[in-house]
């Protein structure tokens, strides 16, 4: 148990790391206005086990978000996003059931799930999460063109390098 | 209570969620507020202490691109020192007696941000080494922002690139001056306001700061005109200045100390008696 407890937090750690250090820094889209946003560190909450209680999750969903938060200078906007995304994880669930049903001791992920179901859940729930994080940045539904293109650009580049993260994970632990 | 405890767990989901995403709002719109808002969220300058440290180390790779920047930087104070003899001897060098009141601190950028509607930038200098909120800062090239907020070590600055930056900025040629905004688009293009039609401007011409505020010292670059047309309905140019100090690569920047704040704020407080 304690061991699986290690494993998440360090987990946690790696992405909120290489978020707020590396990826932070990447600027796309040459000199002028930023508009491709790389944010991987979403999948982590989205690769929490089934078993968990959504309680701990919404909680675990706002303290990362607020800790990217802190070195993005901006309180609120990533785990607004976040809580979003993680609020219709157990609807997904629902929605993508496979006709045996889950196991207790699966968690959703390319290993378990294999990489279709993986795709659908996780596509959705990142658009989700980069719709409700452009609204809550921008914070104005005048910009509402470029709320769209960012959120679409964002989602494609991001989903891209997190489908090939996932990939490398599954091959490494088969 | 164990069990009231689990049925919170179980339960409680929803409304820990609309709790939680209403705190995320009430920072959000606080957060977008104003100017003086933005003060109570100092308590990002912790998490400096790690960026600082990350920048430390990373800075190896970009050794030479900063070698190179101060040795011109080095290269244009000294030409101005082997000058400076011929200048003295000019008579209306006397005239311009603000030459010792400002003083320049050297601090170097540990973050900063171009894609959101109000950027900050955070400095690796403080409140220890006489930074204090409300002062300038410039580079050799151009002009950064204003020191909003300090601690010890570090300084929070209000970047140009902010919806509440309004600095007195002047066409060098014809002399008009008006306010300089950024309208959230472009992080090299400002809006310069309030030059009325008659004015003769032309592409090219250099903006410079104004000198009217105690903020910045008179006459420093901050961009040349980059597109320039008459304003539908109204009496006024619509300008776009083109930064000469581009926002997306900073690093070594100078903080303006002005020896004489004080005592012109002191005074200028006065003017409210004959008003």
């Amino acid at each position: 148990m304690n061991n699986i407890w290690t494993a998440m937090i360090l987990r946690f750690l790696f992405y909120i790391g290489l978020q707020v250090l590396v990826l932070k820094e990447i600027h796309l889209s040459g000199s002028n206005q930023n508009f491709i946003f790389i944010l991987i560190y979403p999948v982590a909450l989205l690769t929490l086990p089934f078993r968990m209680p959504q309680f701990f999750i919404i909680l675990i969903a706002f303290i990362v978000g607020f800790i990217v938060d802190l070195f993005y200078m901006s309180p609120g906007v990533h785990a607004g996003a976040c809580l979003w995304m993680v609020l219709l994880r157990p609807l997904m669930f629902r929605i993508l059931e496979p006709k045996n049903g889950y196991q207790l001791d699966m968690s959703p992920t390319i290993s378990d799930l294999g990489i279709i179901w993986f795709a659908k859940y996780a596509s959705t729930l990142l658009l989700v999460f980069f719709l409700s994080y452009f609204i809550l940045q921008v914070f104005t539904f005048v910009y509402i063109g470029e709320i769209l293109l960012k959120t679409i650009l964002s989602f494609f580049v991001s989903t891209i390098i997190i489908f090939l993260l996932q990939l490398f994970y599954s091959f490494k632990s088969n | 209570m164990w069990r009231i405890l689990n049925i919170i767990v179980q339960n409680g989901s929803t409304v820990l969620f609309v709790l939680l995403q209403a705190l995320c709002l009430f920072w959000v719109v606080k957060f977008n507020q104003t100017q003086q808002k933005i003060y109570l969220h100092s308590y990002q300058l912790m998490v400096s202490g790690i960026q600082a440290k990350y920048q430390k180390t990373i800075d190896y790779f970009g050794l030479r691109q900063r070698y190179d920047s101060i040795a011109n930087e080095n290269a244009k104070l000294l030409s101005n020192q082997i000058n400076s003899p011929y200048k003295i001897q000019k008579p209306d060098s006397l005239i311009d007696g603000d030459l010792g009141a400002y003083q320049l601190i050297q601090a170097r950028v540990i973050n900063n941000s171009l894609e959101k509607r109000n950027n900050m930038i955070t400095l690796d200098k403080g409140g220890k080494h006489q930074i204090a909120p409300g002062m300038g800062v410039i580079t050799s090239k151009g002009i950064v922002g204003i020191v909003t907020d300090t601690s010890s070590s570090y300084a929070l600055v209000m970047s140009l690139l902010h919806s509440n930056t309004n600095i007195s900025a002047r066409l060098k040629r014809c002399g008009f001056f008006g306010p300089l905004v950024w309208n959230g688009k472009d992080p090299s293009i400002m809006n310069l306001m309030a030059i009325q039609n008659y004015a003769d401007v032309r592409l090219g011409d250099s903006v410079v700061t104004s000198g009217y505020s105690v903020i910045f010292p008179k006459d420093l670059l901050i961009g040349i005109v980059d597109v320039y047309k008459k304003e539908e309905g109204s009496f006024t140019y619509k300008i776009n200045v083109k930064l000469s100090q581009s926002m997306t690569n900073l690093d070594q920047v100078y903080v303006v100390l002005n020896k004489d704040k004080g005592e012109k704020e002191g005074l200028e407080k006065k003017s409210a008696h004959y008003e």
